[in-house]
């Protein structure tokens, strides 16, 4: 090998090994240093709305009203109704909020079926009407779809009371007696709905 | 076109293929109820079926016509009748009763509305019109009525007044749940110095046939009584 080549090749290994002992060496670096590492784990949260059964259904209550006054309200035990008849039952709606930003709007739909016979059932599902009274003790106006934004701090006990209100018109002297021994099925669908927090 | 061609072409064209395939998938995630970017659940409660009741009803059994002694020693006519039946001046009164029932399942309370009226018969002007007859309507039972008719022409007319408290009211106690009126009918013997009998005999002339005064109907419904004003 001609000296010219050795030299090179002696310096260039020179460098490098003081490159390597610059950088890969631990207890050579000029200045102290130090690394750790820690994990967080974060996790999602939920939405969701419980099975709704009968056990759902809490106080139901009843009263009369024709043009000028009304009864006084007293249980509602499941009996036949007469023209006048005003039933406020309570469904506690279970709702699962978890997450700090989460907020959800809590939609409900009343809904009504409408028979085609026989005509007491007809006649009866005509007149009866069923809305929405309130939703978590906030007034909830309107016999289509009232909704209500909730957060997890607004849930309590992990239910959301919802009054319906189903009411039989008092109405004029015989206009419901094609309704006389009919019967009528109502319900309510339930949605909930995140929203943004903001 | 050479196989060595194809490869290059499908080369170029792979990149747009893998973009095309990922804007595909990502469609189909957000399109996915499961993966919408918010969170939303739904349920529906069981429906409930509520029955009406079952009604009112108002049953009007057939009117039963009876006599009933006068008692009116004071009052004597001139002329003693031998007629055992029909309206005799001082003598023999006629009492119309008309039951009126509720039903004992009916679905509320209910008040008893109507009236009675007459409509006039042959001898309607020599004993009404003439102002000898007495008509005079009570009520007992769940109803009331207006003792005084309303007179319209050759009507007379005596009308039912719901009132709290006298209400039809369903279950086993017929009772409570019936109304009975009755029409009592009278000539007194003499009226305001006339002796009627006489004058009445006088107006049949010879005929001993029986003279209908007048027909009574009785027209009666029951409403709903609100719950707030049951007694």
């Amino acid at each position: 090998m001609k000296k010219p080549i050795r030299t090179l090749l002696v310096s260039s290994l020179a460098a490098l090994l003081g490159a390597v002992l610059l950088l890969g060496g631990a207890g050579s670096l000029a200045f102290w240093s130090d690394t750790t590492s820690t994990t967080q784990d974060i996790q999602t949260g939920s939405l969701d709305l419980g099975t709704i059964g009968t056990e759902s259904f809490a106080a139901a209550t009843i009263i009369q009203c024709n043009e000028t006054t009304c009864s006084q309200p007293v249980n509602y035990t499941g009996g036949a109704i007469v023209p006048g008849d005003v039933i406020n039952v309570t469904v506690n709606v279970p709702v699962k909020l978890v997450g700090q930003n989460l907020k959800a709007e809590l939609a409900v739909t009343p809904t009504k079926v409408m028979p085609t016979e026989p005509a007491a059932d007809v006649a009866l599902s005509k007149v009866v009407s069923i809305g929405v009274s309130s939703i978590n003790g906030k007034p909830a106006a309107g016999s289509t779809t009232a909704k209500l934004a909730l957060t997890p701090s607004t849930v309590t006990n992990g239910t959301v009371p919802v009054v319906l209100v189903v009411k039989f018109p008092w109405g004029k002297v015989g206009d419901s007696n094609a309704a006389m021994g009919g019967k009528v099925t109502l319900g309510a669908t339930y949605s909930l709905t995140q929203i943004a927090a903001g | 076109m050479s196989a060595a061609s194809s490869r290059r072409t499908a080369f170029r064209l792979a990149p747009f293929a893998a973009s095309a395939a990922a804007v595909l998938a990502g469609i189909v995630l957000l399109g996915s109820p499961g993966t919408l970017a918010f969170w939303s659940d739904q349920t529906a409660s069981p429906n409930q079926t509520i029955d009406s009741a079952a009604g009112l009803s108002l049953l009007a059994a057939e009117p039963v016509v009876t006599s009933y002694a006068m008692n009116n020693a004071n009052l004597v006519s001139s002329t003693v009748s031998s007629s055992t039946t029909g309206l005799i001046p001082g003598k023999l009164g006629q009492r119309i009763t008309y039951t009126l029932t509720g039903g004992p399942t009916d679905g509320a309370q209910g008040y008893v509305n109507g009236q009675v009226t007459s409509s006039a018969k042959d001898a309607w002007g020599a004993v009404y019109t003439a102002g000898y007859l007495d008509a005079i309507a009570t009520a007992t039972g769940m109803c009331v009525i207006n003792p005084t008719p309303t007179v319209s022409g050759d009507v007379l007319t005596w009308t039912l007044l719901p009132t709290q408290g006298k209400t039809m009211k369903p279950g086993p106690t017929v009772s409570e749940r019936t109304c009975t009126i009755t029409i009592d009918l009278s000539l007194p013997a003499v009226k305001n110095g006339v002796d009627v009998a006489r004058v009445l005999a006088s107006s049949r002339g010879t005929s001993t046939a029986l003279k209908p005064v007048a027909n009574f109907e009785v027209r009666a419904f029951t409403t709903q009584v609100p719950r707030s004003e049951e007694r």
